[in-house]
């Protein structure tokens, strides 16, 4: 019985940005402090699939998930235990604070055990991860399950279509979008998890050291663009969207 | 800039995408651009006037070795950027290919510009909040362009054939480890990607019956129908209909979103429609902000009325 199937699933934490919020943005600097965060919704649902590929693999698999979040975030991940993973670590350095994903993929790739299944929800990250790794990365994922050994993997094509590709067993997914939703927390894990500890990692700094991290100059708002017709009277509306169907129609024709 | 930009153009996504690139190419600062097709069949980049790089692309489209092949051709063309579609694949294989030359990227670009001498990129990864990223000029810079958001280029530089790249090199593809392809479905002949007229599902539309009856409607008027996450969710509409950052991408000339409440991770996917059109009970929700035409009503308000409208002009 050779070391069970590592499952590695990085997790980022993400701004809930909305354009409500109480937000200052200064011409030549960058907070990025200034909104709430949230666990990536895409990334727990690569949680969702290395949960499967668990299952698949009757137990012989860990799924581990690694934090990239400061000691501030730190505590958000566990509700990723609560989810079901066996590991909860996490990573940080400041100089990952922008979410560049060279930056990320250089910090994380010391972390990744050899021949493991990394699963992520960020096309950057993954790309940049299995490039350090030297293995195959797979985007577009909907499903994966064991075969022979090896993963067969359903992904979305650009086109619209589909297909089915076999990979690794190393190899580094990105979980599309339209893929299974994230577990729910189970309330006795949810409960333990909520004991949990979790302090993030310095990174090496030799780790980063020569990574080209675009420099952030400012941030701001999109200007919203301004709407032609915007009205309360259903009979006008939808006269003038019978119109526009018609007029689209035509045009196809 | 020192170089060409090198852009590459997906398979399946037409002649426009490649044009697409060119502009955001000469957004940067690059009077020369090279294609970089990843068909097997490149006059789709042909058609956009670009030179082209011929060579024969990875079949399964892992993104590790998308990079190897744009890696060397950037290489046998002396490019000093690359320029990549902003989809899943795209941007994998973008960022592979930045960590491969130390080089830096810069995701889900929605706008370029050179100040100083230096390439800077707005990357709309956190819409509505935007970042202005300045990209170290001393590095070979990877931008992952959002599809739509650069009208196409115009004006034709002359075809031409160069050599081809070298392919990855045996070490490399067993190190990376085999990638096969089993199956490959195409898009359904409704796609939502290619269609003329595409009616949005949103979460306020409830329920199976109101989905076939949004459904029907699209039907009867030649539309396709996609949805946003929520009802993907449900199952009532296969994956296929997603729309969105990693769904799919459409342009149609009219778009017309139901209950769809206009989030960002929905929008981008249709950065390139005409015409839109949105029907929400909440004068608040974001779709207003884009909409060419916005109705403030229940959509049990509006159907009856729109069906009546449609099926009998004169009514």
């Amino acid at each position: 019985m050779g070391a069970p199937t590592s499952l590695v699933v990085p997790v980022r934490t993400v701004r809930a940005v909305d354009a409500d919020a109480p937000v200052e943005i200064g011409e030549e600097s960058v907070d990025r402090d200034f909104a709430s965060r949230f666990l990536d919704p895409r990334d727990l649902q690569a949680l969702a699939l290395a949960l499967e590929l668990r299952a698949g693999r009757g137990g012989d698999a860990e799924v581990e998930a690694i934090g990239l979040a400061d000691p501030a975030q730190a505590p958000l991940l566990r509700d990723v235990a609560a989810r079901g993973a066996d590991r909860v670590t996490a990573i940080w350095d400041e100089r990952m604070r922008g979410g560049d994903p060279l930056l990320a993929a250089a910090a994380l790739s010391p972390q990744i055990p050899d021949g493991a299944v990394v699963l992520t929800g960020s096309p950057a990250l993954g790309g940049a991860l299995a490039q350090r790794l030297g293995v195959p990365s797979i985007a577009g994922c909907l499903a994966a399950r064991w075969s022979e050994g090896r993963l067969e993997i359903e992904r979305t094509r650009c086109d619209g279509g589909t297909e089915v590709l076999e990979a690794g067993p190393a190899a580094v997914l990105v979980v599309a979008e339209a893929a299974e939703p994230a577990p729910l927390p189970e309330f006795a894990a949810a409960r333990a998890a909520a004991r949990l500890t979790i302090e993030p990692a310095a990174v090496p700094a030799e780790l980063l050291a020569g990574v080209a991290s675009p420099g952030p100059l400012a941030l701001r708002w999109k200007e919203a663009e301004r709407p032609r017709l915007i009205t309360e009277d259903v009979e006008a509306g939808a006269a003038a969207l019978a119109e526009l169907l018609r007029a689209a129609a035509g045009a196809g024709s | 800039m020192s170089g060409p930009a090198l852009v590459v153009v997906e398979p399946g996504t037409g002649p426009g995408r490649g044009a697409e690139l060119t502009a955001a190419a000469r957004a940067g600062g690059h009077e020369q651009v090279v294609a970089l097709s990843l068909s097997a069949d490149p006059p789709a980049a042909a058609a956009a006037d670009l030179d082209l790089v011929a060579a024969e692309p990875p079949t399964a489209l892992d993104a590790t070795a998308v990079a190897a092949f744009v890696d060397a051709a950037a290489s046998a063309v002396g490019a000093s950027s690359a320029f990549l579609p902003a989809t899943e694949t795209g941007t994998a294989a973008g960022a592979a290919l930045a960590a491969r030359r130390d080089g830096a990227f810069c995701e889900d670009v929605i706008a370029l510009a050179v100040r100083d001498g230096a390439l800077v990129a707005t990357s709309g990864r956190e819409e509505p909040l935007l970042a202005d990223l300045a990209l170290p000029a001393d590095r070979f810079a990877v931008i992952a362009v959002r599809p739509g958001a650069f009208p196409p280029a115009t004006g034709a530089t002359a075809e031409r054939q160069l050599a081809p790249p070298a392919a990855p090199t045996a070490a490399e593809a067993e190190d990376a480890g085999e990638v096969r392809l089993l199956e490959s479905r195409p898009a359904a002949a409704d796609a939502v990607a290619v269609a003329g007229v595409l009616f949005g599902i949103g979460r306020g539309v409830e329920g199976r019956d109101g989905i076939e009856r949004v459904a029907a409607l699209a039907a009867a008027n030649g539309a396709a129908v996609c949805a946003t996450r929520p009802h993907i969710a449900t199952g009532w509409l296969g994956r296929d209909r997603l729309v969105g950052r990693s769904g799919a991408t459409a342009a149609p000339r009219l778009y017309v979103a139901f209950g769809v409440s206009g989030a960002s991770q929905h929008l981008v996917g249709l950065e390139r429609c005409e015409a839109l059109a949105a029907v929400n009970n909440d004068p608040e929700a974001a779709i207003f902000a884009r909409a060419d035409l916005g109705i403030v009503a229940d959509l049990d308000d509006v159907l009856p009325v729109l069906e009546r409208l449609l099926a009998d002009p004169a009514s």
